[in-house]
């Protein structure tokens, strides 16, 4: 509405006088209206004030996509005057079962207010070089030419020198947004065969025990199916901060009639939702669960069919060596180590268990007349004539759970034997039990012990694989279409990945590069068998490298850190084991690692490594200060960039085109769409690595340096590079390109478009391209709806590990194919695993799931137990420095103390403390809570050191050596494959204490 | 009788979801920094503003005695934070500053603010307990502010929505000492008192409030308290499972809330005594002794449902289709149903 000069005067006269000499009112009507108001000031009534702030030139459908989040979300972004003023969330998803709460609103209070970091001063805007000494915060504007042929001349001489190990490109931990930005960034550094670090150990997800015993970490379906447990167990975890937006279900749950339980040593934010919260004394949790395993098995509570049929449990033990009876121990001429035997009691004989690793069998379903035993002791005759006893594993584990009843741990857990008890009663007995354990899980020492035991629990009540039951680590839906453009590559896989013709036309057919191996090997595979997939990944040869051995072998003040603070109860020092790892069988498959050197350039995207790594002290002044040329690409300065010479400015979420990954909880695909154009000079990546591998060939070219040969002896030729990394063209690093590239993800990726790789595979190409196009998801849809429903789970992959097909009217239940449908697991028993009979298992009595005390790697001599956890109010360390996020903490860092603690230390709550042990000390503010845990402290997950009062993070204090037993690489599940198994982060094992600072 | 605002305390899981949708919207301007029409505190708890319960008298001493409220001070708020995110810019940055909040009235560290209390609870471990409660304006039926302001610059609208008419105010804040949530906020901006409007430019267009529409909890009923249609009216009423919160304040809120359960309490040995931890004689100081039938019901009602039986208030509560946890009137509608 504008009013001229007469309405003005009938309006002051009819009362709005008062309005008009308001200079409060003045001004909010004028704020209001600072952008479509040419006229003067207006005198407007209360309601039209406000009435004019929910008025938008455009709702934009958008979302974070690479922010690491684990709750997928889809927003309405408002724009007005091309001014991003909030985000609201799109409230579109639907139940997908009768009677199972639908999945609105997804979005939590970091997702409403990201629109505040796309205007925040600490945005990069243009690229930048370094003018001071690294950390100094000095820097120069350049252009963006000259960033890129300062990065392009280091790349391309070391190139020269055959050493592409010495580029090392870390995009944080799995920091994809499954679009074009993530797809073409990696698939620029894999064309360049450089190292890619592979963080999932270093943040500590790595979830080995699930990995050990189930051959894969990320097991997870919809979250609204856990509305259909009736005994929800939070176990390290606390997806109330966590998992904001799912969350609800949990809840929901209650109100069904399910228990909720939570074991944790404090009172946390998902204990106030429990019906049962067991305080456990930190690091005792896998004592917890020996004595609720003592508790299931001597009580009979166990589920005996689902025992034999889906674990290992009825497998024999050598009790000669302590390893399972293998096939070749009775016939050495067979193929395969992996296979094993069960007794069979009607033919009175060992029987070969179908399924196992190296079996040809794919399902693990026991033939009809054969009547394998769960308990017992057998005679065997071994080829040599040999006769030697046997156990069944069931035998021998529950001979070992004999020491822990519930009163053997209360000392240590501080948990009262009859809770012990309930609990595992009511567990064993609940129909659908379900263990919520997520990536807290993984962030202690001898957490795979945890884990063992966790999904242990989970087999002997015969929940895993039931709609709301077994053990639960959120995972993704990968687009095929992903991992194609990322890591394929002009080079076979393998002679086992054959019969690829019709593939390949249509490749042809699309324009397609036709040696995309990996794409080649992926649509044809006509099985889904896990194991199968598995050993393609390892044959991909993705120069991926694991990060904390990485760093180990390059950081020797990391060597000593970890020398001074290793577990001493192993038989041989950490070094030992180390150089054995290295000399194994699966290692030398990883020639980057083996032959790491100094980087010559590091690159960083969408990350902050040194606020990530624990003694990042001691790399900045160690490893990192070798680097010649270390490169941030970033929207936001954040820690590390400090430590960079060359930051290069990306766009920001809402200002480019991508998608959000997909993460199993949500089982639909959600677009981040562009809503303004980018801010100052920053790029989105798809234009930005486009734009350097065109500098890259130019160099190259120059310089006269087209040629190298990277570590898998392949020739590779720069002068191509820009060819390659576009497909001759076909997607050019232009806004077009990119839409064009989502639209090839769409038509691929099973997720989008599940009808092209069935109709290829089974009606060839013709019927492929005339009936299963066009009925896949489009951009144009996405932008429409925002988030629209996967079509199908997707291919298994290490991170897609949900395991199941959708079912119409039905909730996502993880893991059906290996329960339902008996198909075997990727474990050396094709079955869930509760004994590694690998030679170092063996020795440091970790065959079985054990309880081991912890180690208190750092501080041992210290008061306290450090603890943490991811917090309610960042992802990592994004939002960190959100005002409106830190206005609703307490605007820094703070340590969690007990009361009883505090009164002891005489520290009031809001004080400034000092927290040290021998590796350092951080100041942060006391918060004193009733919640916490005598003896513990707490620090959530993820300030920058630059919060801290003196400058130093909680994550200098950490020692945090690797579990020898996590390198081995030479035994079916555990053998290092990207996102596979690999050494973790050990935070919680680290012991401190604490001094008020007087001011 | 008018809009009317139910949330579930077993469902708030104090994400701050509904106070940065809120913020974003409505209260990001500068002079707004500590102006929160919404936001969750823990209770137990002093609350925010600090000891906020203390401030006003009971209506039956107000009207006896004359007493009134009074304003909290710059220490009970914790003033509007600022951060200084131009020092960590390119050239600025200096080490041996570290980024932390400074109040904009005197530039000391603040010591208080709307979630300082966050998570640490009451009780003695393992006795612990907390839980979250969410406050914003309750737009009462009998408003304080409403009463105090001299001006008549606060009005009550036909469909029960409070507002300040900010360009009649002048910032007397009389509204402030009377409100006895302290849920109106000066700003020094522009010198008048501002407050939550229940999001009437979106519920005018059929949308919920941006609190109720954003609860990644889901634990937000909105609706008319007198439509039978609506959830609020058949939690309030046909259910009698919401409370007001310190109802005796007299100024009958129109925002009730649902008592949380608790986890078990342990005896001195550690074994599960059966209770729930939060203690009742607390939850009858926020809710009134009517708490306890409400807590027995809902206990009554759980059990149903764990033994296989239906149950109309677990099923409203557990709100199967999050789009009908609000009940407005049609836009064209808007205005006849109140």
């Amino acid at each position: 509405m504008t009013l001229n000069r007469r309405d003005f005067l009938k309006a002051s006269s009819a009362g709005f006088v008062a309005a008009a000499l308001a200079p409060n009112g003045f001004l909010r009507a004028n704020a209001a209206l600072a952008a479509d108001m040419p006229e003067p000031p207006q005198f407007l009534s209360v309601e039209e004030i406000y009435r004019r702030q929910w008025r938008w030139d455009r709702i934009v459908k958008a979302s974070h996509g690479r922010s690491n989040c684990m709750s997928a979300c889809s927003w309405d972004i408002y724009v007005r005057d091309g001014i991003i003023w909030r985000e609201e969330q799109n409230r579109v998803y639907e139940s997908q079962e009768e009677g199972v709460p639908d999945f609105n609103p997804r979005g939590c209070q970091k997702g409403a207010c990201y629109s505040e970091q796309t205007y925040s001063p600490l945005r990069v805007l243009h690229p930048m070089k370094r003018v001071g000494p690294r950390g100094s915060g000095r820097w120069e504007r350049i252009s963006w030419d000259e960033a890129y042929t300062t990065i392009a001349d280091r790349i391309v001489d070391t190139l020269a020198e055959n050493k592409p190990q010495k580029i090392v490109y870390d995009h944080g931990t799995t920091n994809l947004d499954f679009g074009p930005d993530q797809m073409w960034e990696s698939r620029l550094f894999t064309l360049l065969s450089t190292t890619e670090l592979d963080s999932w150990g270093l943040v500590g997800d790595e979830m080995m025990g699930a990995i050990q015993t189930l051959g894969m970490q990320n097991i997870e379906g919809s979250s609204d199916d856990w509305f259909h447990s009736d005994y929800i167990v939070v176990w390290m975890g606390n997806p109330v901060y966590s998992r904001i937006p799912d969350a609800h279900f949990m809840t929901e749950a209650r109100y069904n009639g399910a228990q909720l339980v939570c074991l944790s040593p404090d009172f946390s934010a998902t204990a106030s939702k429990a019906d049962l919260w067991i305080p456990v004394e930190p690091r005792t949790d896998a004592a917890v669960a020996m004595a609720a395993v003592h508790v299931i098995i001597n009580e009979k509570l166990y589920k005996e069919d689902y025992v034999r049929q889906y674990t290992d449990l009825p497998f024999l033990i050598r009790e000669d060596n302590g390893h399972f009876l293998k096939v070749q121990d009775i016939h050495p001429s067979a193929k395969g180590k992996f296979r094993y035997y069960a007794w069979d009691r009607k033919a009175n004989a060992p029987f070969e268990m179908p399924g196992c690793w190296d079996h040809d069998a794919e399902v693990t379903k026991l033939p009809d007349d054969v009547d394998v035993a769960l308990d017992g002791r057998y005679e065997v005759t071994l080829a040599d004539g040999r006769k030697i006893n046997v156990r069944t594993n069931w035998n021998v584990l529950v001979e070992r759970v004999q020491k822990w009843a519930p009163e053997m741990v209360a000392g240590e857990t501080k948990v009262n034997p009859e809770t012990i008890r309930k609990f595992a009663r009511d567990f064993a007995n609940a129909k659908s039990p379900m263990i919520y354990a997520s990536w807290g899980a993984g962030k202690g020492y001898h957490c795979d012990l945890e884990q063992r035991l966790k999904i242990l629990m989970c087999a002997l009540a015969g929940s895993h694989g039931k709609p709301g039951g077994g053990y639960r680590v959120a995972g993704w839906y990968t687009p095929e279409g992903w991992p194609v453009v990322s890591y394929g590559q002009a080079e076979t896989v393998g002679e086992e990945f054959k019969g690829v013709q019709r593939f390949i036309s249509v490749l042809e057919a699309t324009g397609l590069d036709t040696n995309e191996t990996l794409l080649r090997a992926m649509m044809n595979v006509s099985t889904e068998d896990p194991v199968f997939l598995e050993n393609m990944s390892q044959a991909m040869r993705i120069a991926a490298v694991p990060a904390i051995p990485f760093y180990y072998m390059l950081e020797p003040d990391w060597q000593q850190t970890m020398a001074q603070v290793e577990d001493r109860t192993y038989p041989r020092r950490l070094a030992e084991y180390m150089n054995e790892a290295l000399q194994s069988e699966g290692y030398k498959n990883i020639p980057h690692m083996t032959h790491a050197e100094i980087p010559s350039v590091f690159i960083f995207t969408g990350s902050n490594p040194l606020r990530r790594l624990w003694r990042h002290d001691a790399i900045e002044k160690g490893l990192w200060s070798k680097i010649d040329l270390v490169v941030g690409v970033t929207p936001q300065l954040n820690y590390t960039s400090l430590h960079a010479d060359i930051l290069l400015p990306s766009a920001g979420w809402y200002e480019k085109l991508g998608i959000k990954y997909c993460s199993t909880y949500i089982p639909y695909l959600i677009i981040n769409d562009k809503a303004i154009e980018p801010q100052g000079e920053s790029k989105c990546e798809f234009i930005m690595m486009g734009e350097l591998a065109k500098k890259i060939t130019e160099r190259a070219i120059a310089k006269g340096k087209t040629e190298f040969t990277d570590l898998f002896g392949r020739r590779k030729d720069l002068s191509t590079l820009y060819k390659q990394w576009s497909y001759n063209d076909k997607f050019p690093p232009t806004d077009e390109g990119k839409e064009k590239a989502y639209d090839f993800l769409l038509t691929v990726s099973a997720i989008s478009n599940p009808y092209f790789m069935s109709m290829l595979r089974e009606h060839g190409l013709g019927r492929a391209l005339k009936e299963a196009f066009g009925d896949n998801t489009t951009l144009a849809q996405l932008r429409r709806e925002g988030a629209v429903k996967i079509r199908s789970t997707g291919k298994y992959s290490a991170i897609n590990a949900v395991g199941s097909e959708m079912e119409e009217g039905k909730t996502i239940t993880p893991h059906i194919w290996f329960i339902r449908d008996h198909k075997r697991y990727p474990t050396a028993t094709g079955r869930m695993q509760f004994y590694i009979d690998h030679p170092w298992y063996v020795e440091s009595d970790e065959a079985h799931p054990t309880y081991k005390p912890s180690p208190a790697l750092a501080g041992n001599q210290q008061q306290f137990y450090l603890s943490g956890g991811h917090t309610r109010w960042s992802i990592h360390s994004q939002w960190r420095e959100s005002p409106t996020m830190l206005r609703l903490q307490r605007g820094e860092p703070v340590l969690w103390v007990s009361v009883e603690d505090a009164r002891r230390l005489d520290i009031a709550n809001g004080e400034t403390i000092e927290m040290y042990n021998e590796f350092g000390s951080c100041q942060c503010q006391a918060k004193v809570a009733a919640a916490m845990r005598p003896g513990t402290v707490l620090m959530y997950h993820a300030w920058q050191p630059w919060q801290f009062r003196n400058g130093v993070s909680d994550k200098t204090l950490y020692g945090s050596p690797i579990k020898p037993l996590h390198m081995v690489g030479d035994y079916a599940q555990l053998n290092y494959r990207l996102a596979g198994a690999q050494p973790g982060h050990a935070p919680r094992d680290t012991r401190v204490s604490l001094r008020k600072i007087t001011a | 009788m008018g809009f009317s605002m139910v949330i579930d305390l077993n469902k708030c899981i104090g994400c701050q979801t509904c106070t940065v949708a809120c913020k974003r919207q409505w209260t990001s301007n500068e002079g707004q920094e500590a102006t929160w029409f919404n936001h969750v505190e823990t209770k137990p708890g002093r609350g925010w503003p600090r000891d906020f319960h203390d401030m006003t008298p009971p209506a039956g001493v107000y009207a006896q005695q004359g007493l009134k409220g009074r304003i909290p001070m710059l220490a009970e708020s914790g003033g509007r934070w600022q951060f200084d995110l131009e020092s960590l810019k390119p050239g600025r940055y200096d080490p041996q500053k570290p980024l932390a909040p400074k109040t904009a009235e005197k530039g000391n560290a603040p010591d208080w603010g709307p979630n300082w209390e966050e998570d640490e609870g009451g009780g003695v471990f393992p006795n612990s307990y907390f839980f979250y409660l969410p406050r914003l304006c309750n737009h009462c039926e009998e408003p304080a502010c409403k009463k105090a302001c001299p001006r008549n610059a606060i009005t009550k609208r036909d469909d029960g929505i409070v507002l300040v008419d900010e360009p009649n105010c002048r910032g007397y804040r009389f509204c402030v000492e009377a409100c006895p949530y302290k849920k109106l906020y000066f700003n020094p901006q522009l010198g008048i008192s501002q407050k939550c409007i229940m999001c009437f430019p979106r519920v005018e267009k059929g949308l919920p409030p941006a609190c109720v529409g954003s609860c990644a909890g889901r634990a937000r009923h909105f609706g008319l308290l007198e439509d039978p249609e609506s959830p609020t009216h058949r939690l309030v009423k046909k259910f009698g499972i919401a409370l007001p919160l310190y109802a005796e304040k007299g100024t009958q809120p129109n925002v009730f809330y649902v008592p949380p359960f608790s986890a078990t309490g342990f005896n001195a040995d550690g074994t599960p005594n059966g209770q729930q931890r939060i203690p009742m004689d607390y939850l009858k100081e926020l809710f009134g002794e009517e708490v306890e039938q409400v807590m027995a019901t809902l206990n009554a009602e759980r059990a149903k449902k764990a033994r296989g039986e239906p149950s109309e208030i677990m099923d409203e509560l557990i709100r199967y289709t999050f789009n009908e946890a609000w009940k407005l009137p049609a836009e064209e509608e808007f205005g006849k149903h109140v």
